[in-house]
């Protein structure tokens, strides 16, 4: 299934580094916008139960999460160098 | 929206369809539970809304302040008997203690015109304009903006003042907290304010208060207006101000969409969704007037046009960069400088998809936050499932998300990011405020919570910002997108591009020897492509040219000239491409040497053209230490006003102390350059018949007494010092004294009968202008004197 991870705020350039079931799938620079308080959008496509692992290696933390179908969005942020990832129902809005 | 009137115009490069917005209808100011409509006889503190509401003073009487004393009693009887039987006594009437509002924009400075001809168009039958001289006004470079917040909507209890110098161009900053708001009777209202924030020369706005006066005049309206900058031990300064507007400053909407944007909203009636706050006025607002009373004087383009979606792409959606050419190419306003105007596009979808309801799309290139854009086909129609009035609901969203946008437009960023990036000064996040600049669906409650309780406003921070920031950090195309943000850099000279001013020393370095005066060469051109008339001697008469001096790490300096010409005036015409001339030594002042010590100094000069003021380039010069320690003994007698006075009048023989001093220079220093000024100051006296006043008996003894000429002496130590080195000579007078020196001395040789040596010494000097590749027609009108004196 379409499975989309935002990564919201607040990233100023972290290399983000993605992995499915342990599996490095993508890898990337974050920089928010802060008008609208996002940085990146990364489409992948899971199964349900799938590990999705995100780490920023600068900082050496990392989130994970078990997906889900029925919260096919993930919002991610940083805060106090700490990444947390939030399963949603419906895609996140930004204005 | 309805569009209710289309016609074709053309916005930007394109011609499009044009469509009417529509207007809000708002209920009167006075009427209005947010607006505060001045003060009544109170000290700050009291809440603009209980000083005015009567229901919170149930006797129906206003409050006296305590300071001010309380209401007049009634009077005793009349003190003076009446010559007729006494009537009875009338008690003078009370009037309540109310001052109007005095929120908005006031100014000081401006600039006084002088007198004299200003550059006009030659006709095929030239006319020469006559005026009349009279004195000469300086230009007034220094103006005060003030900006006054203490009533009308949604007061910030704010004063701040941005202080403005023309050349150098200087700015200045302060925002101050009001402390004390009085209204004095029918008279005065006093309001003061303690400085609490500052940007830029702190020395152009001293001090550690404001107090800002409104005086009535005449009849009921205020006509005085006056700030003072006082406290912190400075000599107060007082600066009289004229009313200017009740805004802060202006700004202009313009509104284009994309022709499958559908209906776009740019107005709401606050009345037509249930859910909203007890007591919120029912009336239709629009985007120009929510950010009227945010403070802005907000204006509608008339050029709101309609795109076609071929800049979107073959994807039909829209990208960052596809908006951004679509606002280069049909907003009617775009300009790569900062300007007070914002471009918004109602396009359908972005490139993101249906999750982005709008955005600032504008943070590329060099001048940001000019375009914003909302998307109709975004969640933003999405009304919550069982919402009692979905198109109320829709048509809020929108134009909530629009005012939105346009917020960061004015670089507020969102209420729950204030304290992030660059901020201006520090601030608080405010996650639960009710401002246009956060999500309705952030808060706690969700968007139900967030606008039962949303009065179509900016929080406090945010107002504070837009309206007292320094004006780049909010102005469109100015602080870039998040620096010196709310949150979340002269046209004073009105150019016109018909006038270029260059300072130059004319000579190949800009290095001086210690003790070296400086001379700088002005040079005014006509840079346009018609002919203008302008007074020949404007460059060289001392007084219509200012003059600015800073040595580096120090204040800048006005250059004032020690002598200055009155004359006949005689206008001349000046040709595309043509230029006036003038020199002068700017080391000296009125106020003492202004160039004296070893290091870097800036120079740039201004002139005053009725239709504008022209300013120069900045020139930069570098003054070396001694080279020896015969220049570093006698620099403490050297850089004195009467050696400057000697140097600056080409000789002063009553100052003979002065000219000891320099005669010493020529003697220990030969080598110095301000050894051949010292020379030149020395013999001119010599070329005429000196008249001295002697007054050594006092005032009723005053007598003049006369030094013979001592011609062929003078020029022959002039001819020395001009000719033997002619190019070091030249560069350090500057080429305009040097060649007037010479004539001088020519014409006094001939005057005294010494006809050979007069030609001799101008067939030299037309040599060394030939050498030095002088213009042309100097050279002309030498070599047609020479040809003169030999016939």
């Amino acid at each position: 299934m379409k499975y989309e991870i935002h990564i919201q705020e607040i990233f100023q350039g972290e290399e983000i580094v993605l992995s499915i079931n342990g599996l490095e799938t993508a890898r990337f620079e974050a920089h928010t916008r802060f008008q609208i308080g996002l940085a990146h959008v990364e489409s992948i496509e899971i199964k349900e139960g799938d590990t999705i692992t995100l780490k920023t290696e600068a900082l050496n933390n990392e989130v994970q999460v078990t997906a889900e179908t029925k919260k096919p969005f993930l919002a991610v942020t940083l805060h106090d160098g700490r990444l947390e990832a939030n399963a949603k129902k419906s895609t996140p809005r930004y204005i | 929206m309805s569009a209710k009137k289309k016609s074709a115009s053309k916005s930007g490069n394109k011609k499009t369809t044009t469509e009417e917005l529509e207007l809000a209808v708002l209920i009167p100011d006075e009427e209005h539970p947010d607006y505060c409509p001045g003060s009544i006889s109170g000290d700050y503190g009291e809440d603009c809304e209980s000083s005015w509401n009567p229901e919170n003073d149930p006797s129906g009487e206003a409050d006296g302040s305590e300071e001010l004393g309380s209401f007049p009693s009634i009077p005793g009887p009349i003190p003076h008997p009446l010559p007729v039987q006494p009537g009875p006594i009338i008690p003078r009437p009370i009037f309540p203690r109310f001052c109007g509002p005095v929120s908005g924009t006031y100014r000081s400075g401006g600039r006084r015109r002088p007198p004299f001809a200003h550059p006009i168009s030659i006709h095929p039958r030239p006319v020469v304009p006559r005026w009349i001289p009279g004195p000469i006004f300086p230009i007034n470079l220094f103006k005060l903006t003030v900006r006054v917040d203490v009533d009308r909507y949604h007061p910030q209890e704010r004063i701040s003042v941005e202080a403005t110098r023309l050349f150098p161009n200087q700015k200045s900053h302060i925002i101050a907290e009001v402390t004390s708001d009085r209204c004095s009777g029918w008279r005065n209202r006093v309001i003061r304010a303690n400085i609490v924030y500052r940007d830029g020369v702190n020395s152009m706005l001293p001090g550690t208060e404001i107090v800002f006066t409104a005086r009535r005049t005449r009849g009921f309206g205020y006509g005085a207006y006056q700030i003072e900058l006082r406290g912190g031990g400075i000599s107060p300064k007082r600066y009289d101000l004229s009313y200017t507007s009740r805004y802060f400053d202006p700004v202009e909407f313009e509104v284009d969409r994309v022709s499958n944007a559908g209906n776009i909203v740019t107005s709401y009636a606050t009345g037509s969704h249930p859910n909203r706050p007890a007591g919120l006025p029912s009336e239709t607002i629009t985007l120009a007037s929510v950010y009227k009373r945010a403070g802005f004087d907000a204006k509608m383009s008339p050029n709101s046009s309609v795109i076609p979606t071929s800049g979107a792409g073959a994807n039909g959606t829209w990208s960052d960069a596809e908006m951004h050419n679509a606002m280069v190419t049909y907003w009617s306003r775009f300009a790569n400088r900062p300007q007070w105007a914002m471009w918004i596009l109602y396009a359908a979808r972005h490139d993101s998809g249906r999750g982005l309801g709008g955005i600032m799309f504008d943070d590329i290139g060099s001048n940001h936050r000019q375009g914003t854009a909302i998307f109709t086909d975004s969640f933003i129609q999405d009304a919550p499932a069982g919402d009692p009035n979905a198109p109320a609901w829709r048509r809020r969203m929108e134009f909530w998300t629009a005012v939105h946008e346009m917020g960061h437009g004015f670089n507020l960023a969102h209420a729950w990011q204030k304290s992030l990036g660059n901020p201006w000064l520090p601030l608080a996040n405010e996650p639960e405020s009710r401002s246009f600049m956060n999500y309705p669906f952030n808060v706690s409650g969700g968007q139900a919570s967030f606008f039962s309780d949303f009065r179509f406003g900016f929080s406090d921070q945010e107002l504070i910002f837009m309206r007292h920031a320094p004006r780049r950090f909010v102005q469109m195309g100015n602080s870039s997108w998040f620096v010196n943000h709310g949150f979340e850099a002269p046209d004073e000279t009105n150019h016109t591009g018909n006038w270029d001013l260059v300072v130059r020393p004319n000579r190949g370095s800009n290095t001086y020897k210690f003790l070296e005066p400086v001379t700088m060469e002005l040079k005014l051109s006509n840079t346009s492509e018609a002919s203008s008339a302008i007074e020949q001697d404007l460059l060289e008469d001392g007084r219509h040219i200012t003059v600015f001096i800073q040595r580096e790490g120090g204040e800048p300096k006005q250059w004032r000239s020690l002598m200055t010409h009155c004359h006949e005036p005689h206008a001349d015409s000046l040709n595309p491409g043509e230029s006036i001339y003038g020199a002068h030594n700017i080391s000296v002042s009125t106020e003492g040497w202004l160039i004296d010590e070893p290091g870097f100094y800036k120079i740039q000069a201004a002139i005053d053209l009725t239709d504008e003021i022209v300013v120069s380039n900045v020139l930069r010069l570098y003054v070396a230490p001694p080279n020896q320690d015969a220049e570093a003994n006698i620099a403490t007698d050297y850089f004195s006003e009467d050696v400057g006075r000697v140097l600056a009048f080409q000789g002063a023989p009553a100052l003979d102390s002065a000219e000891k001093i320099l005669e010493t220079v020529v003697e220990t220093c030969s080598e110095n350059p301000a050894a051949k000024h010292a020379r030149i100051a020395l013999s001119t006296p010599k070329l005429r018949n000196f008249k001295i006043l002697e007054a050594d008996g006092g005032r009723e003894d005053l007598a003049i007494k006369t030094q013979v000429s001592k011609v062929s002496a003078a020029a022959k130590i002039q001819g020395a010092a001009l000719l033997k080195d002619p190019n070091v000579a030249a560069d350090t007078l500057g080429h305009i004294p040097y060649f007037e020196t010479l004539r001088k001395a020519a014409e006094a040789l001939e005057e005294s009968g010494a006809e050979a040596e007069a030609i001799k010494m101008m067939t030299k000097t037309i040599k060394v202008m030939k050498d030095r590749n002088i213009l042309a027609s100097v050279i002309d009108n030498a070599e047609r004197r020479l040809k003169r004196r030999k016939d």
